[in-house]
């Protein structure tokens, strides 16, 4: 039965990220009917057992989709969403928080948040992991497994100011536990259970050399088994973290119930869903000027910034910003030179990342940072950081420094990838790791991922 | 005139609807094109789908920031597309998936004959221990016993290798002899022992009697090919005891076959219908039971069912409640009311296809209904006597330590089986 828990949550781990059958949990209990064994005749698929033959994916996808006209149950009436389910496949088995495939409702809604149009609660949410499993840098050897055996939680990145998690007090850094009743698994819990049953088996060794110790397996037997039952019972009604952050920012009406762990703390909200609009780019009345790397910042920061010789920038609520636009305004504030690289992690000669125009005049800049400066955003800061241009004020980040590029389907569908990391230094050194040690930024750009 | 003005204005109307969502999103140029694709017009070609699945490939290959290994990449990608459907049996098996697939359907391979689970020690993978050992196996013969755990084969160590990969490495091709580094009982040094690989049929089907009772207990594990001649083998075994009731176990049977489904339920109930089949052309094929197949069960009979029994477990426990024959016991099934084909491909993966769904002769449609999440709603079959499972620790965890000779489960510990057993005394004669 223990066995059981771990698995279906193993299985949760492999589909959470997009899939969204239940595939390879089902398959343990899930056996065929066949009736006489009718093979079909594939133009290039046909059966003989040997595992050595690799048919090209496009024979393949051809083949599966002819295979599934002549013989699936109900008629399938669009190709499209074939193909659309092939790309999700595809993105998910990467098992990477950053890298989501998303349908068009989806797509429209997590674009907007880009562009700092809120939808659901008003707070941008996201995929994160804690602990890293297995190194990020990999050899020949694909470590997806690991990757997509683990459950990312769901965590708030951003508030939108005057919105109603932000009324109710919710914080970056704090994550979701529950949505409307729902659980979301976490690897938390299975690991907590796991250590309750390394617990219990030294208990009943210990018992089994001293029987005085005797009431306290019995009372670790007990814990471990209520612990069983409520694993089970949440593992019966749960929703996955792509799915309940869908809830959480897609919608304009209604209300959605939910659980937080806030400091350490359980926080249950009851939250209405609107519209909400982070604001834009501004500067504020003390003079910083308020940076999202949306459209029009590049142009708006140069007019804010002709004739001066210092100025302060606000980096903070910055968690999706666009990377072309980012370096764009880089290119507003710098000189010409190299900032870094940009490490692919494929064994390939990492990108430097240049700053081609720049600016002639030398800007002394002071940059707020905090939890929800992410992504390209970080990237900004340590890539300015590290050539001594900006002082960083405030902080940590939020450790994901990341480039994440959009990619949108004929049918208003989606996804994004990751196509490398930022470094300030050494190519191949895990920004994300190292970044306190290496960076001249010291706490300010420490990973903020754990507390 | 107004007629055509009230037209005009339902078009724009129309064409407001059709773009809201591009406005919204800012990107009106997109419903321009959609709109010009209603209407007939060119635009931009839209590519096909084979073409956005291989620029997708294409792409997450060369722009993705970690290596990817294209194979994996293919298969994940042919995953999602049957996943699409949203009918979670219609899946792409990848080939050692889809090998064990084929491996426990048939319940008929070559090998040594023995069940085999990872065996760790503080946490690390050791070798895999013998769980089960077929007294009419291989193995059995050249001294492989429950319990023992095999750490090398073929004088290569197994540490640290999954169950899975032991597996493909003790089977082979039959007539060979394959060598065993075994620790007897998990303890002491290993020991080599020489196994001849042979066709080998995994037992599905076990028995035993309790005799405080006069209750005979039959265990079915899944309808694969040989499931009912076991099955009318252990039964025979069971009748040379007096009895007063029959419980038989398919709680965790995940199904198989409907034929082997079928020839059981033949041993029940003479030419009855026992389910009935909705193809995809509409058409229905209903199965039917043989006549001459009838056994003479004398005494009550209970069926234990639980989440875990699907598909053809399913069936057989259904038509027997369904006919009179048995009363159900424990909790819901899974409600699996669908048929699926495997078709093999040429690199050794495979393709499980839903082709028909069921219903059953009284009970109908047992399909099981999920909400967004995939969390249960309703569906499967309602037991009779509805009994949840006690918490109870798993064997390893306990103290004093547990020495069981069988997997079977022991009255003593497992709350269902004890309701079947009262259930099935308080019909008996």
């Amino acid at each position: 039965m223990t066995t059981e828990v771990k698995r279906s949550l193993k299985a949760a781990g492999c589909v959470l990220l997009g899939l969204g059958a239940v595939a390879f949990g089902a398959i343990w209990r899930d056996r065929v009917e066949t009736g006489g064994s009718d093979r079909l005749l594939l133009s290039n698929l046909v059966a003989s057992n040997s595992n050595d033959v690799d048919v090209p994916e496009s024979r393949f996808f051809d083949d599966i989709m002819a295979l599934l006209h002549k013989k699936y149950v109900d008629p399938i009436d669009d190709d499209m969403k074939l193909s659309d389910g092939a790309v999700r496949g595809m993105v998910a088995s990467l098992g990477d928080p950053n890298s989501l495939y998303m349908d068009a409702d989806q797509y429209r809604v997590y674009a907007n948040a880009r562009d700092g149009k809120f939808e659901g609660i008003g707070a941008d949410l996201v995929l994160t992991r804690d602990n890293p499993k297995g190194p990020v840098v990999t050899g020949g050897d694909s470590d997806s497994e690991d990757a997509s055996a683990t459950l990312p939680k769901l965590m708030v990145a951003a508030v939108v100011p005057g919105s109603s998690a932000d009324k109710a007090g919710l914080k970056p850094g704090d994550w979701a536990e529950f949505v409307d009743d729902h659980w979301i698994p976490n690897d938390e819990a299975l690991e907590r259970f796991q250590d309750m049953e390394k617990e219990l088996v030294q208990a009943r060794n210990l018992t089994r050399k001293d029987p005085s110790a005797a009431p306290k397996f019995q009372a670790l037997a007990s814990e471990y088994l209520k612990a069983r039952r409520l694993l089970q019972d949440e593992a019966e009604k749960h929703v996955y973290p792509i799915k309940a952050r869908d809830r959480l920012m897609i919608g304009t009406a209604g209300v959605v119930r939910t659980q937080w762990e806030h400091d350490g703390h359980p926080l249950i909200l009851v939250l209405n869903k609107g519209k909400w609009d982070l604001p834009g780019f501004g500067v504020e009345p003390d003079g910083a000027i308020r940076l999202p790397f949306i459209a029009e910042s590049p142009d708006r920061l140069k007019e804010a910034l002709a004739g001066k010789s210092e100025a302060t920038i606000d980096l903070r609520n910055n968690v999706d910003g666009d990377y072309d636009t980012m370096v764009d305004c880089l290119n507003a504030v710098a000189p010409s030179g190299d900032y870094g690289y940009i490490d692919t992690h494929r064994n390939e000669k990492p990108t430097v990342l240049k700053v081609a125009e720049g600016t002639k005049e030398h800007l002394r800049l002071t940059l707020i940072v905090g939890r929800t400066t992410r992504g390209a955003a970080e990237i900004f800061a340590q890539a300015l950081a590290s050539r001594g241009i900006a002082k960083i004020v405030g902080g940590p980040t939020a450790g994901d420094p990341h480039v994440v590029r959009w990619f949108k389907l004929p049918d208003g569908a989606g996804y994004t990838l990751v196509t490398g990391t930022y470094s300030s230094t050494t190519p191949g050194v895990l920004a994300r790791r190292d970044s306190s040690k290496s960076s001249p930024l010291g706490d300010a750009l420490a990973t903020g991922g754990k507390r | 005139m107004r007629a055509v003005g009230f037209l005009v204005s339902l078009i724009v109307l129309f064409a407001l609807g059709f773009s809201w969502r591009d406005i919204q999103s800012g990107d009106p140029a997109d419903a321009i094109s959609a709109f010009h694709g209603i209407l007939g017009g060119s635009g931009a070609a839209k590519p096909l789908p084979e073409q956005e699945f291989q620029q997708a490939f294409n792409r997450i290959q060369v722009e993705y920031y970690r290596p990817i290994e294209p194979k994996k990449l293919k298969y994940a990608g042919i995953s999602g597309m049957m996943a699409s459907l949203g009918d979670p049996h219609t899946m792409f098996l990848v080939p050692q998936i889809a090998r064990e697939f084929d491996r426990d359907t048939k319940a008929n391979y070559v090998g040594v004959g023995a069940k085999l689970s990872t065996y760790t020690r503080h946490g690390d993978i050791v070798g895999a221990r013998a769980v089960a050992v077929f007294s009419e196996g291989p193995g059995y013969a050249a001294g492989l016993r429950r319990g023992d755990v095999i750490v090398g084969v073929n004088g290569k160590s197994v540490e640290g290798l999954s169950v899975e990969e032991d597996v493909d490495r003790i089977m082979g091709q039959e007539g060979t002899l394959v060598k065993l580094s075994i620790l007897k009982s998990g303890e002491g040094n290993p020991v080599v022992i020489a196994v001849r690989r042979s066709h080998v049929v995994t037992p599905t089907v076990e028995s035993t009697y309790f005799p405080q009772y006069k209750v005979g207990y039959i265990y079915i594990a899944s309808f694969s090919e040989p499931t009912a001649e076991q099955f009318d083998r252990e039964l025979a075994k069971v009748e040379q005891n007096p009895l007063r009731g029959l419980v038989i176990d398919v709680r965790g049977n995940p199904g198989g076959y409907l034929e082997t489904a079928v020839e059981m339920l033949s041993r029940f109930k003479a030419n009855k219908v026992v389910v009935g089949m909705k193809m995809r052309d509409g058409s229905i094929d209903h199965e039917y039971t043989v006549g001459n197949m009838v056994h003479d069960f004398n005494y009550p009979i209970a069926i234990l069912i639980n989440g875990d029994s699907a598909s053809a477990a399913e069936i057989f426990s259904g038509a027997l409640r369904d006919y009179k024959v048995a009363t159900l016991v424990g909790t819901h099934s899974y409600g699996k009311a669908s048929v699926q084909e495997v078709y093999p491909f040429k690199d050794g993966s495979s393709g499980k296809v839903t082709i028909a769904r069921y219903f059953l002769p009284l009970s109908g449609d047992i399909g099981r209904r999920v909400d967004e999440d995939g969390s249960y709603i309703s569906g499967g079959l309602e037991p009779d006597v509805k009994v949840e499972e006690d918490d109870v620790l798993p064997d390893d965890l306990r103290n004093p330590p547990v020495n069981r000779t069988s997997d079977l489960p022991d009255p003593a510990d497992d709350n269902q089986l004890r309701r079947a057993i009262e259930v099935v005394l308080s019909k008996a004669r």
